[in-house]
């Protein structure tokens, strides 16, 4: 009787731990998107040899219940299964194709100058920086095998402190209008990236 | 006369093989970047360089190489698989309408790329940079079974930020000479 009501004990406080460790695994809404406009593959595993478990379409919203270490792949449930997916096809918000009109290109205005102009910018955006409780993004570069320029201030006018490449793992510090200021996961190095360039992976920084 | 016009043939056929084998050779097996157990990669580093870093957990795989020499370009290897091509075998069975999702997203590459061949006749878009004057490179784009392989190629940091032709050639050698060698 007594090793029962020990076994059903721990049983019960090993049900209460898993339960509460999934609940505390951070659910995160992304929307699918394939550069080509197709559907995306789900696996069953993270691999992509994995057994293909079906397609979802460009734009479909689904909720990521977490992450391999590395990033590479999401985890979510599909038609009542755990399944992955890619997490370089998705995105923060629903993407809306805009069809660039192409304009001429504007004579040089006499003034104020380039710099006043970039001076400017930049004091626009540092007029709004703001420290953030730490969270984690990842570099998501236009291209597969592209990057993100990490730069050394918040303005497209600054060199770059070295390149980020899909999945490069960031905690970010602070924020302004259209920059965050973030820290390598991998090497420490500091910088700013243009937030339409990551995703949002999780809260807190995480190594 | 005959024989000696043989024997020279002869020897000029056993050096050339013996060079042949020599460059074969001389590829070394970057053993740690083995892409999902599909393939592994073999290459020729070129003349003073080395790669400083491999990273291979996960997607994308990415190799780096520098030139003790730090006027001389730098660059990294990169391989992500495409889940929206995984059943493109390689570059030339696309058309270019099909290649365009490849390469448009991307406000820092000039659009009107050119095609380069390797010698084996894989084509291999080679992409410069739209900004030239402030922030020069020049990426390789090509596809293998599904994987994206790019090679991003830029000037040496003591350098004066612009790319030579030669470098660009270099590059594409290299790309040229890479083996994907599957692994079942």
């Amino acid at each position: 009787m007594k090793k029962r009501a020990v076994l059903f004990i721990l049983a019960l406080v090993m049900l209460t731990v898993s339960i509460a460790s999934f609940a505390s695994a951070e659910r995160v809404v992304k929307y699918v998107y394939c550069r080509n406009g197709g559907p995306l593959n789900v696996r069953a595993y993270p691999d992509v040899n994995s057994q293909l478990l079906g397609k979802i379409p460009t734009g479909t919203q689904i909720t990521i219940e977490g992450y391999t270490s590395n990033y590479t792949w999401a985890t979510f449930i599909y038609n009542g299964q755990i399944a992955y997916v890619m997490t370089q096809y998705l995105v923060d918000s629903p993407y809306s194709p805009v069809t660039p009109v192409p304009t001429a290109t504007p004579a040089p205005a006499p003034s104020p100058s380039g710099n006043t102009n970039i001076i400017n910018a930049m004091e626009t955006e540092f007029r709004s920086y703001h420290v953030v409780n730490s969270y984690t993004v990842l570099a998501k570069p236009d291209r597969a095998t592209g990057w993100v320029n990490l730069r050394y201030a918040p303005s497209t006018a600054f060199g770059h402190a070295g390149n980020l490449y899909a999945n490069t793992q960031l905690t970010v510090i602070a924020e302004t209008t259209n920059w965050l200021q973030v820290r390598r996961n991998d090497t420490g190095v500091t910088g700013y990236v243009m937030r339409q360039y990551v995703i949002y992976a999780g809260v807190g920084a995480q190594q | 006369m005959k024989k000696l016009i043989a024997v020279l043939l002869c020897v000029v056929l056993a050096l050339s093989c013996a060079m042949a084998l020599a460059e074969e050779s001389a590829k070394v097996d970057y053993s740690e970047v083995t892409v999902n157990g599909a393939f592994r990669i073999r290459g020729l580093t070129p003349d003073g360089y080395k790669v400083e870093y491999i990273a291979n957990e996960g997607m994308p795989i990415m190799m780096a190489f520098a030139n003790e020499d730090t006027a001389k370009p730098e660059f990294t290897l990169v391989i992500n698989f495409l889940e929206d091509f995984s059943e493109v075998e390689r570059l030339n069975d696309l058309s270019e309408e099909e290649r365009k999702p490849l390469v448009d997203s991307d406000p820092m590459i000039n659009p009107a790329y050119t095609v380069m061949k390797t010698d084996f006749d894989t084509e291999v878009m080679v992409l410069r940079s739209a900004f030239p004057e402030d922030y020069d490179f020049a990426s390789f784009v090509t596809l293998y079974k599904g994987y994206e392989i790019g090679l991003n190629l830029f000037p040496g940091q003591t350098s004066d930020g612009h790319l030579t032709d030669d470098q660009i050639a270099l590059a594409m050698k290299f790309l040229s000479d890479l083996d994907f060698v599957p692994m079942n």
